[in-house]
């Protein structure tokens, strides 16, 4: 079972990692910014196919390579889980290799070659953005954690029913194999946990209406169209995860509290019901959606125009993957190379908020 | 309505804001009770200082074009179209003055400057 569960997920990743080109902005390429004038230049776009290539066939030998291994030597879990997660890694370290050399060829040829000058840089904003904005409502969010809180004091007002020994970690069959002491911390560790979760998918959902739209000058209607809609999607990505989250947890929470309804069948299939709805949540997302919305048709074309571009924000991007930028009030912001969305460093919020999250994991890791 | 920014231009950008949110409401794309954005997410959207957005509220605020109200944000002044006041004619004379300075300078005779003011006037009232 965790061989499966493993082979799906490195599959989905490698996928994900060689395909990634194909899912972001033509004007953001291995995180560098591409003025309208180069998006078509040949060798970027062999760069991206080369990428591709690279990352499949290497992806494709690992993922052999795995298989061959479970289905000939049938190791034990534990061996599963050490491979499975090398296996993980390497595709990524070598990704980001492939990442970090094509992020300084290009980098060098647009500074050599000079493709910003001659143009003027040109910044726009959509006055009625927000007003269009369509967001899911907090309520949305808060309702799922306030499931988890009634949940966790129903978990607590049990404690003299509860056994002497509280799981702690499921295996892929969906059985308990390890547990810790009863006390009141290890009973309301795991709603803590799941509350911590559901409170940063509320933030983030949040943060979206207050970062800084993307609108580009030379095509004006088709990206706010695209950002619109690549925002409401994101919304609601963020609500299934909530859901998803709030349900397991839920039904884990239960089953601590009545052991006696515990049944490994359900587990297992719950967890994998899970997986399923989020890989697939996120593959439309990457799909259909595509970074910033760039894989939506429009309705609305923009008429050609010539001699301006969108500003370069380079500067901002460390390595193409990190933005720092102390000015912009943004705290999320749509990332360059990757589906979804970053934080900007450049924002004590942004920090506060990463202290906290890393604050509480290690409380509950420690206090067990 | 899209505004737009040149970072580099040696026109400060909180006047190149505010000039572009006079020019709405000149042409009615921005009409008087029309909400704009606040500091915070018009700041975001350019990717700019918060300094920026309020100077340019606070210079649009001083001229009657738009009112910052509490709680319900930043909209376009219910006054915002409306007959000139004494004050608002000398502040126009005021700041029309460098510019025909400028045009003299450059030899334009008066029916040049007219011409390029009517112009103007029939560039802005243009219903798109």
């Amino acid at each position: 079972m965790a061989a499966i569960i493993f082979i799906v997920i490195l599959f989905f990743n490698i996928a994900i990692q060689a395909f990634l080109p194909k899912f972001l902005k033509e004007s953001e390429v291995f995180g560098v910014y591409i003025p309208d004038t180069h998006v078509k230049d040949q060798r970027i776009i062999k760069m991206k196919k080369r990428y591709t290539t690279v990352v499949s066939m290497v992806g494709l030998v690992v993922l052999t390579l795995f298989i061959g291994y479970v289905l000939i030597s049938s190791p034990p879990e534990q061996q599963i889980v050490f491979w499975g997660l090398a296996a993980q890694i390497g595709t990524v370290v070598l990704s980001m290799g492939l990442y970090a050399k094509n992020h300084i060829a290009l980098a060098n040829w647009k500074k050599e070659e000079k493709w910003t000058s001659g143009q003027v840089e040109r910044k726009v904003v959509d006055l009625q953005f927000r007003e269009q904005l369509k967001l899911l409502p907090s309520m949305y969010f808060v309702l799922p954690m306030l499931l988890t809180v009634s949940l966790g004091i129903y978990g607590l007002s049990q404690y003299d029913s509860l056994p002497d020994q509280i799981p702690t970690h499921w295996g892929a069959n969906g059985e308990a194999d390890a547990f810790t002491e009863k006390s009141w911390l290890s009973v309301s560790s795991l709603p803590f946990m799941t509350l911590v979760l559901q409170g940063m998918l509320w933030f983030f959902n949040r943060a979206m209406k207050q970062s800084g739209a993307k609108i580009q000058v030379r095509h004006k209607k088709r990206s706010r169209e695209q950002q619109l809609a690549f925002r409401k999607y994101s919304s609601w990505l963020l609500f299934i995860v909530t859901i998803t989250i709030t349900l397991l947890m839920g039904y884990l929470q239960l089953s601590i509290i009545f052991p006696e309804t515990m049944s490994t069948s359900v587990t297992m299939t719950a967890t994998i019901a899970f997986l399923v709805i989020i890989l697939g949540s996120v593959l439309f997302y990457a799909i259909k959606v595509g970074q910033s919305g760039t894989r939506l048709a429009v309705s609305h074309f923009d008429e050609r125009m010539d001699g301006v571009i969108d500003p370069d924000d380079d500067q901002h991007w460390k390595f193409g993957l990190f933005y720092v930028n102390k000015n912009d009030p943004s705290i999320l912001v749509e990332k360059r190379f990757g589906i979804g969305w970053t934080i900007n460093m450049g924002h004590k919020t942004s920090w506060i908020f990463l202290l906290l999250i890393v604050g509480s994991i290690v409380l509950v890791t420690t206090l067990q | 309505m899209f505004i737009e920014i040149e970072p580099d231009s040696t026109v400060p950008i909180y006047l190149q804001l505010a000039q572009q949110i006079i020019e709405g409401v000149a042409k009615g794309t921005l009409k008087p009770g029309d909400s704009l954005p606040s500091v915070r997410s018009f700041a975001a959207d350019l990717g700019m200082n918060m300094h920026t957005v309020n100077k340019a509220y606070h210079y649009l605020e001083e001229k009657e074009f738009i009112q910052i109200v509490q709680k319900k944000g930043v909209v376009i002044h219910e006054k915002g179209v409306r007959k000139a006041t004494a004050t608002d004619r000398q502040r126009l004379t005021k700041e029309m003055r460098p510019i025909l300075a400028e045009a003299l300078c450059l030899q334009l005779s008066q029916e040049d400057i007219e011409l390029l003011v009517k112009e103007i006037i029939l560039d802005l009232k243009e219903v798109k």
